[in-house]
């Protein structure tokens, strides 16, 4: 696969996946498209580990947490109208506003932890291995945010199996 | 006002669907920034060419100096598997968190104190810290880093690397490096993921420094365990800010040694694993729902459970032959892992269980060496 190919196919998927980490669609643009641009440099190593997709949304998950990221907009990209008109909309309070307050409130760690778990589907072995951390601390922080969310647990996280609660070494 | 998955995930989709558009603007502004990333590489490729050239040529002996071969003048040093020598300054700015140590590397995280006791950490401006890698004398090839930029650390030398890989294939530690060999004879890299320059690196590595090997400290120790047994791997946080833990992993003379990895991954797994945490209520009903229905045995004032494989919390493809065990002591929570249960039996376990002196998981000003 080109990189021109993957960029196209996967773009809305990672600026979906940013913007719900970043809670912020400039700053998730942002990383994407800085991204983007690392991966399109190093993308024969990349595409040779089998999993592009896999790898580049490790690569946007290290570029949020990353606390050294600065904001590094590109001048060449237009404002488009389309933009102007969203940032001119009416600010719209749907029932969710404060759930989604909260999860912005949550240290980054555990809003990853959160947005790889129900929204991107991972088991917690999954998402260890894009945190590059031990399965027990991402039980650890899934703990700490959905007790900060007050979500009442009445079903495994998805994609959990018993070893991954065991939070095997 | 409790909410249920069902809503959060409703709410994740619903954001998702307000990211910006992946439109026609996105491709071109990558292949932009992509020219300056390789303009800027090319730059300091030049940089470092040009001060090699100087050092060849004897011109700037104080600015760039390549570093010296370990020879008679370097101290003596040692430290075991179990053991971490990498420490920071006093009155460092920075924080030592995790400590992983194998036979041949260790892994620590220094964090900027003030990000780490804050809830909103990542001021901007701040330096936020590193992980640090360190490799005993004859473990790393320096010939990566020697290609990158040299920099001066203090009143060491060392090269900034950026894309560069350390460690093993699939070690995980890939991305921008400053590292130098101490006059130890241990290499030492400080890396963060995405450095564009060298300057938050030194920083911090200025702060570090190696010493003799420090044994990792457990809130549980071992008065006895299978003969032969040794300890390979050590990874413990005596942090409370950042969160108490010990984990460690032990092997025999003719195992394989474990690598010095970011993820230590259970297809390493080595014949006998402990892993130790604070006993969270809300995790600890991830284990109590698994464990309904089996009593515990108490021992030496501990829960345990004995769980030989298949188990429905450890069941891990490939490994039926193994045996886990849950110990609940005090505010800790020990999970045991062994890998083959003929080798390191049940009664094995009991006599471990038997003999450990159990200390607490949110203080660690008590904890000792595992091995008692």
């Amino acid at each position: 696969m080109e990189f021109e190919e993957f960029a196209a196919s996967r773009s809305s998927a990672l600026l979906r996946y940013a913007t719900l980490l970043s809670g912020d669609r400039e700053e998730a643009r942002d990383i994407v498209q800085e991204v983007l641009a690392r991966a399109m440099l190093k993308w024969r190593r990349i595409i040779a580990g089998g999993e592009p997709y896999a790898y580049v949304r490790r690569m946007v998950t290290n570029e949020f947490l990353s606390l050294l990221r600065r904001r590094r907009r590109v001048a060449v990209v237009p404002l488009e109208e389309r933009d102007l008109d969203a940032l001119a909309a009416p600010v719209r309070h749907t029932a969710d506003d404060e759930l989604w307050q909260v999860i912005r409130s949550l240290p980054k760690q555990q809003r990853a932890v959160i947005v790889l778990r129900y929204y991107e589907g991972l088991s917690d072995l999954e998402i260890a291995e894009v945190l590059r951390c031990r399965p027990g601390t991402v039980r650890a922080y899934a703990s700490r945010a959905l007790a900060a969310l007050r979500i009442e647990l009445t079903e495994q996280p998805a994609g959990v199996t018993p070893v991954i609660l065991g939070g095997m070494l | 006002m409790t909410r249920t998955l069902d809503e959060l995930r409703d709410t994740l989709d619903r954001h998702a669907g307000q990211a910006p558009p992946a439109d026609i603007t996105l491709l071109p502004a990558v292949r932009g920034r992509a020219a300056q990333l390789r303009r800027r590489r090319t730059v300091l490729g030049g940089a470092a060419l040009v001060a090699a050239i100087a050092v060849t040529a004897g011109i700037t002996p104080l600015i760039v100096r390549t570093d010296a071969p370990v020879t008679a003048t370097a101290r003596a040093w040692s430290r075991t598997p179990e053991q971490t020598s990498i420490t920071l300054r006093a009155g460092s700015p920075f924080l030592l968190l995790d400590r992983k140590s194998t036979p041949t590397g260790q892994f620590v995280r220094v964090r900027n104190l003030q990000d780490v006791k804050s809830a909103r950490p990542g001021v901007k401006g701040r330096n936020e810290g590193a992980d640090v890698l360190s490799f005993d004398p004859g473990a790393f090839d320096p010939a990566e880093l020697q290609k990158g930029t040299p920099v001066t650390i203090g009143d060491r030398h060392g090269w900034f690397a950026r894309d560069m890989h350390a460690g093993v294939p699939d070690s995980g530690f890939d991305g921008s490096f400053v590292g130098w060999r101490d006059s130890s004879g241990v290499w030492v890299l400080v890396m963060n993921r995405s450095a564009e320059t060298p300057d938050g690196l030194v920083e911090v590595a200025r702060d570090i420094r190696v010493v003799d090997g420090m044994d990792a400290v457990s809130p549980m120790t071992l008065g006895w365990v299978p003969p032969g047994l040794q300890i390979y791997r050590a990874d413990v946080n005596t942090s409370r800010i950042g969160g108490l833990s010990a984990s460690f992993g032990l092997g025999y003379a003719t195992d394989r040694k474990p690598d010095l990895l970011w993820f230590d991954s259970v297809r390493e797994a080595l014949p006998f694993e402990l892993q130790l945490t604070r006993l969270a209520p809300q995790e600890w009903s991830n284990y109590q729902r698994e464990l309904q229905g089996h009593p515990p045995v108490k021992m030496n004032g501990a829960d345990t459970w004995y769980l030989p494989r298949p188990n429905t919390l450890f069941a891990t493809q490939g490994q039926d032959g193994g045996a886990d065990m849950v110990v609940r002591f005090g505010d800790c929570m020990g999970l045991v892992h062994v890998r083959d249960r003929q080798q390191i039996t049940e009664a094995d376990l009991n006599r471990l269980v038997a003999s450990a002196t159990f200390g607490s998981c949110t203080n660690a000003s008590g904890w000792k060496r595992l091995l008692g």
